[in-house]
């Protein structure tokens, strides 16, 4: 089915793309982002005192957009179109206009999840990341995040694996993959589902945009769900707007001892579901997914029955990661070298860089998120 | 007019080469120049010379002398060139019967008393003069225990310019060969033992391991976890050094300076250089050419700690040569080859603030920067990779641990074993073996070969890195004096390979 | 048999030489060139310089390359240089001539493990 737009929605992202750079200072002067997504046409023209964009607005040719959008391999559709997702429709402000690039089908799912988090994450959070990413997508979900650095790339690259679709939404162009670095992952997620962005084709991120697509994520999704973040972390902003479009928020708990963590515990400690793995997000969200892909996506957090790997995977689980800790004198380093390796055949343990083990959470082939 | 010819020796690379000292005396103003390139060290001789004659008893011809290094188009440097000036002067103004400095070398540093001091490169220079025929070698008696290590040569070891001259012409009899100084001796402790690594026992196995295959290791473990310490006792495990292996280290060592005439090495050598070493310290060269780190470790261990802080050109002049075992210094003209055969152990923090995996604050993105830093091609010769830690207090209590003799026994029994399988291909350990004799001579079981499989299958493996835990696992069968690689043995192996993912992220 | 291993040896040899003197940036005009006097070992451009470079290989630890370049040879050499700028048409025009020796020293396996190159040898 062809998506269509309204001319007048065309007009205001036109709008909303040539005063990009100038709408970063609005922001700021206001405190809420939507003061500044909820004006009017006219008072957006007001905001350039050079006359320019009135004149851009008076000038406005919708076929001229639609020739772009088309150019640059998308389609699009807007707030007055029945194909418009619904659910976008209960924000304050939703989009006017979402350029898609791949398939706009993937917007459809009502159960969707959005999986954020900070960008300079750990290990632990990015290795949660993609654990989720996957299962979710095994059960079938639809997964939603903004292929941003560390924990949004973590959630794609783990969605990929499985079978459900993916979504990401972006602050720019949804033609311009952003960070640059994620040119294969913005072509992957497309191929999957699709990416998307309320600004036109060509434009690049600007700070107030972040934040603008947050909303796009938690209204896209039933829940948002955020993996790891420090106290200032922007992926918290996705949580508030999901909060105030009535969705559920879940958070992954971290070591109380890391900062890194600090905004997704107090996320919890407010009254945010907590989140260990698949299973308490469909207890959330049970039309995300079905159960019985989800027992088969079940990740071993199971205990292996024979002792002495039991013996091993605690130790490893208390912090001892390297062979000379584990084993307690040298005639028992052949047994436990043996025992790691089947711990790790079985996705129990990883084994990092320099030779480190850890707890794992399973997954397929391929080197974990590091 | 006259004219003597002494045969004296320049230090090139780790080799002699042959010069002639020619001294023509005739009449004329007094003078005394000194032609054939040499360096500032070789025209200040003229004042030693002369000097030594003087102080020595003789006398110095005022007449026109000239000295000529032969061959002019090489370079000599040092003033190893001074005893045999000396004694060419004596012999061309009649001092000294021509015949009596026939058929030998000579080579030493004069003190302006007369004294001859010790030079470098003896070794080399004794090989060479028993290669062109020459029968006798006089030089500095402190070298004398080196030299004497070629058999055919009759060392004439002196202490001063009189003393040369009476035993060339027959005056006097050679002074026997000091014995080795038992002071000096006892100063270098006989090796580290293993029992020293306390609280780190339970790494000797892995050490085992990499001494006996010649596998390279990485060590990867926050500062002040003993790396230093645990590769310091990796020398003392490799097999005892052959014969030619000794005097190869000696030669090596000799030319560098660094060896004080105590006659063969007997230790396998350990060098640590500093992360802010040159690439032309590394591998060698300079002008006059000088061996580098990787040679004069060569039959030993070279030791990086701190991997990532290693400047890039450094680290890339290294590939090479830890891959051919040689490494050739070229100039335009002249190329110069050194010997880099040595085991390789790096080592590196695992993440820019230093503290314990759980402590770390090092977000995901600074750890990949700080891996990065690590030269992938580097790593991908290392076959082995174990994380070290901190050891808890009660692992540094425990005093049990197998003592070097022991480990050293079962090394040198696996080692044996690989030569015995290694007959014929010119390797000597399983980690000189190429992807085909792999292949051939592995001799894996189907269910060691399955086993390898899903290890490879669960954390995508290269080619390369299949073949690296093969080669260990290979390594770990002999040691436990198996003909097979048995599965066990492969999981072995697999638990300390270094990680394909980890060498795609370094550079 | 032995003339067969020794020219092996000179092969090698002239190998070596030839990539040292292409790393110098030197351009390769001739290698191996026959003529009725002999073989020229390498005929090559360092510059505007036309030079005739006679190799000489041995193993090491028996004698120096050098040992066989006599007078005899040398002459040889310039026999066949004559030959060669007469016989040779197209070549670009040089300023000088020269005559280079390139001793190689080799391992019994075939290694390099020295190289000389006296410019301007004879």
């Amino acid at each position: 089915m062809t998506l269509r737009t309204c001319d007048a929605c065309l007009r205001r992202t036109d709008l909303l793309g040539a005063l990009a750079a100038r709408l970063d200072v609005e922001w700021r002067r206001r405190s809420a982002p939507s003061g500044v997504l909820s004006l009017s046409d006219d008072a957006l023209i007001a905001l350039d005192p050079t006359g320019a964009a009135a004149r851009r607005h008076a000038r406005f040719r919708p076929e001229t957009a639609r020739e772009q959008i088309a150019a640059a391999g998308l389609t699009a559709t807007c707030r007055c179109s029945d194909r418009f997702p619904p659910r976008l429709l209960e924000l304050p402000d939703p989009p006017a206009v979402l350029h898609v690039a791949g398939d706009a089908g993937a917007l459809d799912d009502e159960a969707a999840v959005a999986v954020v988090g900070a960008r300079r994450g750990t290990p632990y959070g990015l290795e949660v990341a993609r654990g989720l990413g996957r299962s979710l997508s095994a059960a079938g979900a639809t997964v939603v995040s903004g292929l941003a650095l560390g924990v949004d790339a973590a959630a794609h690259l783990g969605a990929l694996d499985g079978t459900g679709a993916l979504v990401a939404v972006l602050a720019g162009g949804a033609d311009r993959p952003y960070p640059a670095r994620h040119r294969a992952l913005h072509r992957r997620v497309a191929e999957r589902g699709c990416v998307v962005s309320e600004l036109p084709p060509g434009v690049g991120p600007h700070r107030w945009a972040f934040v603008a697509r947050n909303r796009i994520i938690a209204g896209l999704s039933a829940m948002t769900i955020v993996v790891e973040a420090t106290e200032r972390s922007g992926s918290l902003t996705t949580a508030d707007f999901a909060v105030q479009a009535g969705r559920a928020v879940g958070a992954v708990p971290g070591p109380v001892t890391s900062r890194f963590s600090a905004g997704a515990n107090a996320l919890i400690a407010a009254g945010a579901a907590v989140v260990r793995d698949v299973r308490d997000v469909l207890d959330v969200v049970p039309d995300a997914g079905t159960a019985a892909e989800v027992a088969a996506a079940a990740v071993g957090v199971a205990e292996p029955p024979e002792p002495e790997l039991r013996r091993l995977l605690d130790r490893i689980e208390r912090g001892a990661g390297t062979a000379a800790e584990l084993a307690p004198d040298p005639e028992a380093f052949g047994r436990v070298l043996h025992g790691l390796t089947e711990l790790e055949l079985r996705g129990l343990v990883r084994r990092d860089f320099g030779g480190r083990y850890v707890r794992a959470l399973g997954g397929g082939e391929g080197a974990a998120a590091r | 007019m006259s004219l003597a010819r002494v045969n004296a020796f320049a230090v090139d690379g780790v080799e002699a080469r042959r010069v002639w000292v020619e001294v023509d005396i005739r009449g004329g103003l007094p003078a005394f120049t000194v032609v054939g390139l040499g360096d500032t060290a070789v025209r200040e001789a003229r004042e030693r010379v002369r000097a030594a004659i003087v102080n020595s008893g003789y006398e110095f011809p005022g007449k026109r002398i000239t000295v000529n290094l032969a061959p002019a188009y090489l370079r000599k440097v040092g003033p190893s060139f001074d005893l045999p000036m000396a004694v060419a002067v004596l012999a061309a103004s009649g001092q000294l019967p021509p015949e009596d400095v026939a058929r030998c070398a000579v080579v030493g540093e004069l003190s302006l008393t007369g004294e001859v001091r010790a030079t470098r490169g003896t070794l080399a220079i004794a090989e060479a003069a028993e290669r062109h025929g020459l029968a006798r070698l006089l030089l500095p008696r402190t070298r004398a225990r080196e030299a004497a290590l070629v058999p055919a040569l009759d060392v004439l070891g002196v202490e001063t310019l009189q003393e040369a001259v009476e035993v060339l012409r027959g005056d006097r009899a050679v002074a026997p060969i000091p014995e080795v100084d038992a002071a000096t001796a006892a100063a270098e402790p006989d090796d580290v033992d293993l029992s020293d690594v306390r609280g780190h026992n339970a790494l000797v196995p892995a050490l085992e391991i990499v001494a006996a295959g010649g596998h390279n290791l990485f060590m990867h473990g926050p500062p002040g976890t003993g790396k230093t310490m645990i590769a310091r006792r990796l020398p003392s495990l490799l097999p005892p050094l052959t014969p030619a292996e000794a005097i190869e280290i000696t030669r090596v060592h000799s030319v560098a300076g660094m060896h004080g005439g105590e006659g063969l090495v007997q230790r396998r050598p350990f060098r640590a250089p500093h992360h802010t070493i040159s690439a032309s310290g590394l591998v060698g060269g300079g002008a006059p050419v000088h061996p580098g780190e990787v040679t004069l470790a060569h039959h030993g261990v070279l030791f990086l700690d701190e991997l990532s802080e290693f400047s890039r050109p450094a680290l890339e002049a290294l590939r090479q040569p830890l891959e051919d075992g040689r490494v050739a210094i070229v100039r335009a003209q002249r190329v110069t080859v050194f010997p880099t055969r040595c085991t390789l152990v790096a080592a590196s923090n695992p993440c820019p603030c230093g503290r314990e995996s759980r402590a770390c604050t090092c977000s995901a993105a600074d750890l990949a920067r700080h891996r990065r830093r690590l030269s992938g091609p580097l790593l991908d010769r290392i076959d082995v990779c174990i994380a070290v830690a901190r050891p808890s207090a009660a692992a540094m209590r425990r005093l049990a641990a197998p003592s070097s003799a022991d480990v050293r026994a079962r090394i040198v029994a696996a080692r044996e074993r690989q030569v015995a399988r290694l007959e014929g291909t010119g390797l000597t350990c399983n980690a000189q073996l190429t992807p085909r004799l792999l292949r051939e001579l592995a001799n894996a079981t189907p269910a060691a070969q399955r086993r390898l499989d899903r290890v490879h299958d669960r954390s995508a493996l290269s080619a390369r890195g299949h073949g690296r835990i093969l080669r260990v696992a290979r390594t770990i069968a002999d040691l436990a004096d198996s003909g097979s690689v048995r599965p066990d043995h492969v999981d072995q192996a697999a638990s300390l390979r270094l990680d394909d993912a980890a060498l795609a992220e370094a550079a | 048999m032995a003339s067969d291993a020794r020219k092996t040896l000179g092969r090698r040899g002239e190998q070596f030489a030839v990539e040292h003197l292409t790393r110098r940036g030197w351009q390769v005009l001739a290698r191996n060139h026959h003529t009725r006097f002999g073989e020229l070992d390498i005929v090559a451009r360092d510059g505007e310089t036309l030079v005739f470079c006679e190799v000489k290989t041995c193993r090491a630890g028996r004698g120096e390359p050098w040992d066989n370049l006599h007078g005899a040879k040398r002459n040889q050499v310039r026999r066949m240089a004559s030959v060669w700028l007469n016989e040779v048409r197209e070549r670009p025009f040089f300023v000088a001539v020269r005559f280079d020796a390139v001793g190689v020293l080799v391992d019994e396996r075939g290694h390099l493990v020295r190289l000389d190159h006296l410019e301007g040898a004879f």
